[in-house]
């Protein structure tokens, strides 16, 4: 999963060091600016009708009566249209519908999903996330389109602005009487697609065979190390055994053998043990245990243990998980000659991931660490580092044979003159396209050096958090360690994973991005509506989601230096059949083409701007990578939403305040 | 005023601009405010525009009205002549294209003077999806009433206009008659002290009609100012205190019921059993001014006739303000 923001929500809003780099300056120079040009259109238009003094008497008696409407808008008043908007659309049997589309793609959703798929969950995930959305949004946008139209239509509303009701009552009054129910459909769909994506999945096995004890379990081919359908085997493996096929996917089961040397510390009595023997005065360990089969594993236990031990395998485990990544600061490549860069680049995708040369000890990735401490990891013994790597090959290498990469752990000292701890690297295979996970003691050896880099000490035991971290800063340094390979690595891809949240928690917090994404059609609806018919307004909120959900497309479409140049340009090439990369004769009709062009791709790129970039409000994939979504982020997500909110609420207001009802 | 005079001040005003007095006086409850005047227009004009702001319809023409406390009001017209759009101006529900429009001293723009209104639009247009009993709920809370208060004049004014039978039934089951009595409970919702009624007897039968007629007169009866529009003659005859005849946006007669019909020049005698003998002696007796009079006083048209002749009168001569067309409007032998 890429993840390019890491924004700390404080941070953002403030702007940290320069206050006009934060959101909230920004948010108000933009109100400010956007009030200017507002205020100018509406006094070109009230010119245009009735001549410039009287417009201007009219521009500013509009703006001052609107600082009343604002202050003494009515929370009974509000919660009354709100109710009727409920009421509105429960009678008129729109909720019915929506429940029973609903109801229908559950009822027949499963029968096109593959539970015996690669990582199903996601499949799952990302369906009834999109499938909710999908229909909220649709509903958001016709509840929020057709109701005041409606009411001006039917002229309803003649009886409602004919009471002492201001038009942010009527705006706030709908936004909120639509977004109450939404969320409560919202909330109760998220419920049920939860149970539904989990009683989906939730699924056992057997042990393939007549019995459930370890007679079911066949001999490995002691010297190749290879099960008997030849797959490799773990080094204390002497038999496999197969689960039944269930959900489109089995298991295999492994028998190890584990001996506990005399001195050695005994293993925690654990539930899959099948056996305890001693031979040659030694202890010997018999466990059970189970593969991992399309991103999930399952519980197993051993009930009566001794040669007859039943073996039970329970409910899949590893499906629902909401790990929390500790992220990195600041991400840092050093090249071949040490020096400080961006990594190299092996293609297209420079932008997100960085490479490192292997075999070159200068050449490393660098990820620092704050915030680490024993309490934020629950004090545990191990700590798990966790990394999804890109992997190129300069050549094929040996085949079957993963890169070799290795990570060592720095602390990082608050001022000069402090020693440097450095533990030895740590060498592990790597994964393309996996969540690699290394489980990390908390107990180092570590090399001491000064701040010139000479060693003054070597073997020293060390704690993971209270000496290599103690100020909470920890340094981790990934290196590739096979010549002339590349190991590929952006900030997101290497993390500390501190204790699980609750996935249903996490499943919630998913839909907050759906939910603050319905509240912006909500209000554009609503405020579209105000001087829109139904179908236009349905258009120009079609366009809002269209524009939203691609906004960052879009941007990247109107670059001024894309492939094939601006519109007139890609015209002119596709009618003349020309290639996007041949450059056009300069002269003067050249430049008269780059300059219109140039015009028109900053005016559409500035447009984009103008709608929320939904993308940011879209959570789905932090629950269906199963990675738990930060506060800052939802903070960052919703402070935005409520922006292109007010900003919508108040053209919504004055359109109406300045319309002739029943005109 | 007539026509010709009107036309120019309604020109006058269009090409002035405000002065900043006027808009600062815009911004605040009227200082010269007489409470005794609920209504004040002043050159009140509307002229509906096309979409690039072309000059369409003029509907009302520099009218200027005083509608005083405790009076019954009748606006009159045929289709088209301006009376709704007066009503609407005075609501606030379309903006004057010059002049101005007073209610309560204030603009009649202002949300606030709201509160002191009641509004029956010519159809009743309520929500068909709500019941009689939430209909008048929710009206009461955009009066921003206590809910103690809402279920107390719900139940008021529901047994008022006779439909306890049908409180929890939705709207959208109700007869035309019906619809029309919940719409007037939810004009009186916040009781309030002008009540504007647009074609109130529209739709109803005679007896619906009647009762209508009754509730405007109790409403009177009780201090409240109604302002009615209508084309139906006989409503307006019965009802009004003060009559308004418009016709294409022009205000034709203006003032009470009572004298617009009364007819100056001849004199109506009444007498009791009259025997037919008597009848033969009635002109000597007349002559020679010996009879007993029961009663003599002068006759009186009916509206209809007054408001045909005026709207005959000015298709014949447009521009002619009603004064002169009431003055021919006599009854002629």
């Amino acid at each position: 999963m890429v993840i390019k923001e890491f924004t700390k929500f404080w941070d953002w809003l403030s702007g940290g060091a320069n206050l006009f780099n934060g959101a909230a300056m920004m948010f108000l120079l933009i109100a400010v600016g956007c009030l200017v040009i507002g205020v100018l259109l509406g006094y070109l238009v009230a010119a245009f009708r009735q001549g410039p003094v009287e417009a201007f008497y009219s521009t500013a008696s509009t703006l001052f009566k609107a600082v009343p409407d604002f202050l003494h808008t009515s929370p009974r008043r509000v919660f009354a249209i709100a109710q009727l908007a409920i009421k509105e659309a429960f009678r008129r049997k729109i909720v019915l519908a929506a429940a029973a589309i609903f109801a229908l793609a559950l009822l027949f959703g499963g029968w096109f999903l593959d539970t015996g798929a690669d990582h199903p969950e996601r499949t799952y995930i990302g369906i009834v996330s999109w499938g909710t959305q999908l229909l909220l949004l649709m509903m958001g946008m016709l509840l929020s389109a057709f109701s005041l139209p409606e009411d001006i239509r039917n002229k309803t509303i003649h009886t409602v602005v004919t009471k002492p009701v201001r038009p942010t009552e009527i705006l706030l009054g709908r936004i909120l009487g639509f977004t109450t129910l939404l969320t409560v459909m919202l909330v109760l769909m998220a419920v049920i697609c939860l149970m539904f994506v989990w009683r989906s999945l939730s699924h056992t096995h057997r042990i393939a065979g007549d019995v459930q004890t370890v007679q079911a379990f066949v001999d490995i081919d002691p010297v190749q190390r290879l099960d008997a359908d030849g797959r490799r085997v773990n080094e204390d493996t002497i038999k496999t055994a197969w689960t039944t096929t269930d959900h489109g996917h089995r298991h295999r089961l492994q028998l190890l053998k584990q001996v506990i040397k005399v001195g050695d510390p005994e293993p925690t009595a654990a539930e899959n043990v099948v056996d305890v023997q001693t031979e040659a005065g030694e202890k010997v360990y018999y466990r059970v245990i189970i593969d991992s089969e399309g991103g999930h594993s399952h519980r197993v236990r051993v009930r009566n243990p001794g040669p007859d031990a039943e073996i039970e395998i329970g409910p899949a485990i590893g499906f629902f998980r909401a790990r929390v990544p500790i992220y990195a600061d600041a991400l840092a490549f050093t090249d071949r000659q040490g020096k400080v860069g961006e990594g190299v680049n092996v293609g297209d995708i420079w932008n997100y991931r960085g490479f490192i040369a292997g075999g070159a000890s200068l050449a490393k990735a660098t990820f620092d660490f704050s915030g680490i401490t024993a309490a934020r990891f629950g004090d545990a013994e191990r700590v798990d580092l966790e990394m999804t790597l890109g992997v190129y090959r300069s050549w094929k290498g040996v085949i079957g044979k993963r890169i070799l990469a290795s990570v060592a752990f720095e602390s990082i000292p608050d001022g000069s003159g402090e020693n440097i701890l450095q533990t030895d690297p740590f060498s592990f295979e790597s994964i393309e396209f996996e969540v690699l996970n290394l489980s990390i003691p908390r107990t180092q050896v570590c090399r001491v050096l000064d701040e010139s880099g000479n060693v003054v000490a070597q073997n020293q035991p060390a704690d993971l958090f209270n000496d290599l971290a103690r100020n909470g800063k920890l340094r981790v340094v990934l290196r590739c360690e096979e010549r002339a390979q590349y190991i590929g690595v952006g900030r997101a891809d290497l993390y500390f994973r501190a204790a699980d949240r609750p996935y249903w928690a996490n499943f919630f917090r998913g839909f907050w991005g759906t939910w603050l994404q319905l509240v912006i059609i909500v209000t554009a609806g609503v405020c579209f509506s105000t001087t829109l018919a139904t179908p236009v307004t349905m258009f120009a909120v079609i366009i809002v989601i269209l524009i939203g959900f691609n906004a960052e497309f879009l941007r990247k479409l109107l670059l001024p230096d894309a492939d094939g140049g601006g519109p007139i340009e890609s015209f002119i090439r596709v009618i003349t059949q020309m290639n996007m990369q041949t450059p056009f004769n300069p002269g003067p009709m050249r430049n008269a083409m780059e300059f219109c062009d140039d015009i028109l791709l900053n005016t559409l790129n500035s447009l984009t701007y103008l709608v929320p970039d939904f993308s940011r409000l879209d959570f789905s994939n932090f629950v269906r990578f199963g990675y738990w979504i930060d506060g800052d982020r939802l903070m960052v997500a919703t402070c935005l939403a409520l922006s292109f909110c007010i900003g919508l609420f108040v053209i919504g207001y004055f359109n109406l305040k300045t319309r002739e009802i029943a005109a | 005023m007539n026509s010709t005079s009107v036309s120019q001040a309604d020109s006058d005003s269009v090409g002035k601009p405000r002065s900043a007095r006027a808009f600062k006086k815009s911004l605040e409850t009227n200082p010269d405010y007489n409470p005794d005047v609920v209504i004040e227009t002043q050159n009140l004009s509307k002229t509906y525009r096309d979409f690039w702001g072309r000059p369409k319809v003029r509907a009302l023409k520099a009218l200027d009205l005083e509608v005083r406390k405790g009076e019954v009001f009748g606006l009159l017209g045929p289709n088209g002549s301006g009376k709704s759009t007066t009503i609407k101006l005075l609501l606030g529900l379309l903006f004057p294209t010059s002049g101005r429009a007073l209610v309560f001293g204030k603009d009649a723009v202002e949300v606030t003077k709201n509160e002191r209104i009641g509004y029956l639009p010519e159809e009743s247009y309520l929500y068909r999806f709500l019941t009689a009993e939430e209909t008048l709920d929710f009206y009461g809370r955009l009066f921003d009433m206590p809910a103690k208060v809402r279920k107390e004049r719900t139940q008021q004014l529901i047994e008022k206009v006779g439909l306890t039978w049908a409180r929890r039934r939705q709207l959208k089951e109700y007869s035309k008659g019906m619809t029309r009595r919940i719409g007037l409970a939810q004009a009186l919702i916040n009781d309030p002290e002008l009540i504007l009624l647009d074609e109130p007897t529209s739709g109803l039968d005679p007896l619906g009609t009647r009762e209508m007629k009754d509730m405007i007169l109790d409403l009177k009866a009780q201090g409240k100012t109604v302002v009615m529009s209508s084309h139906l003659l006989a409503d307006v005859q019965d009802v009004c205190d003060r009559i308004a005849i418009l016709y294409k946006g022009d205000l034709k007669e203006l003032g009470r019921v009572d004298a617009l019909l009364k007819v100056s020049g001849e004199t109506q005698i009444r007498a009791k059993n009259l025997p037919p003998a008597a009848l033969h002696e009635i002109q000597e007796v007349l002559a020679r001014h010996h009879i007993q009079q029961v009663s003599i006083e002068n006759p009186k048209t009916t509206l209809e006739e007054l408001f045909l002749n005026i709207v005959r009168e000015s298709e014949e001569r447009p521009g002619r303000r009603g004064a002169a067309i009431a003055a021919e409007s006599e009854p002629r032998d």
